[in-house]
């Protein structure tokens, strides 16, 4: 039979090395540091979509006559549409009807009740149900959505045209 | 001998603490007494209970009417904004939606109706809360039920 080994340490005083992480200033400490990084990701993302939306509103209003031929307009829009209670309009995204086209541009009127003039390239995904379409099958009166990204004319470069009603 | 009054268990428990003062304890059952007792405090806990058990249930409609309110106001929102046409394009276009999602991801976050959005995720907290508070109200009522019909079936 093998003799007890008393030499083991005391294990009733012994303090686990993890102790820092168990307590209850730790933990708040943590929870408050992470609520303010999510706090400064969030404000910093919001920036990042007001500062695109103000830049599409401006280019959109500095750009009126030119996309939409009425140069009597120019100078005199407002820099945000009514629609949205004054506030600026969304830059990457549009729903709304086609309304004229002309080569690869489409001018539509989104839900909003604004003119936006859409650029389409051979890149552009167009889709209708489960099927592949041509700028050639885009037609005025079709419901469309559509994503994209903004350029400096004030237009929507499409990524993505999706057909929802004919 | 006065009769205490049975339905006021403060009085009730000062009239039986003052008999057993008044007579020898060495022939009085502990266990009789200890049960005697233990009645007394759960009628008093029963008496604080009933009061925040009634604010719990107001508090209840008062969550469900404001959590309806929510509702209809985030989904008449949405139906207005683009948010929904664009959020259906992950189930019809999804390989387009992530091959430009960055494009995609500005086109919700731009469009969603946040203050709305605010409104309703604060009235489901608000609703969490009182689901909580009424849950645990409704838990010591019944666990205080029991204790008291576990007292009656022993006797």
């Amino acid at each position: 039979m093998e003799p007890i080994n008393n030499n083991n340490p005391d294990l009733s005083t012994h303090k686990p090395a993890h102790r820092l992480f168990k307590s209850k200033t730790f933990i708040w400490t943590t929870v408050i540091l992470a609520e303010l990084i999510l706090l400064i990701a969030v404000f910093d993302l919001g920036i990042h979509v007001a500062l695109h939306k103000a830049r599409y509103t401006d280019s959109w209003a500095r750009n009126y006559g030119k996309n939409f031929g009425d140069s009597r307009m120019f100078g005199r829009l407002p820099t945000a549409s009514p629609e949205h209670d004054g506030d600026f309009m969304p830059a990457h995204g549009l729903a709304g009807t086609i309304i004229s086209l002309d080569k690869n541009n489409l001018t539509l009127k989104s839900v909003d009740n604004v003119e936006k003039t859409v650029l389409v390239s051979a890149s552009t995904i167009i889709r209708m149900n489960f099927q592949n379409l041509q700028a050639a099958d885009l037609k005025p009166g079709q419901e469309v959505v559509i994503i994209g990204s903004p350029n400096d004319n004030g237009q929507i470069d499409a990524k993505i045209i999706r057909i929802i009603a004919q | 001998m006065k009769i205490p009054n049975q339905n006021n268990p403060d009085s009730l428990e000062k009239a039986i603490t003052k008999h057993f003062s008044s007579i020898s304890m060495s022939g009085c059952d502990s266990e009789l007494f200890n049960k005697i007792i233990n009645k007394i405090e759960l009628e008093k806990q029963l008496e604080k209970l009933i009061p925040k058990l009634w604010a719990a249930f107001v508090l209840f409609l008062i969550g469900v009417a404001t959590l309806i309110l929510a509702v209809n106001f985030a989904s008449s929102a949405f139906a207005q904004s683009p948010a929904a046409k664009y959020l259906s394009l992950i189930f019809t276009d999804f390989r387009a939606v992530l091959d430009n999602w960055q494009d995609y991801t500005f086109s919700i976050l731009e469009s969603l109706p946040l203050s709305q959005v605010a409104v309703l995720l604060s009235g489901l907290l608000a609703g969490t809360f009182i689901f909580d508070f009424g849950f645990s109200q409704f838990s010591n009522f019944k666990a205080i039920l029991n204790m008291k019909n576990y007292g009656t079936h022993q006797q």
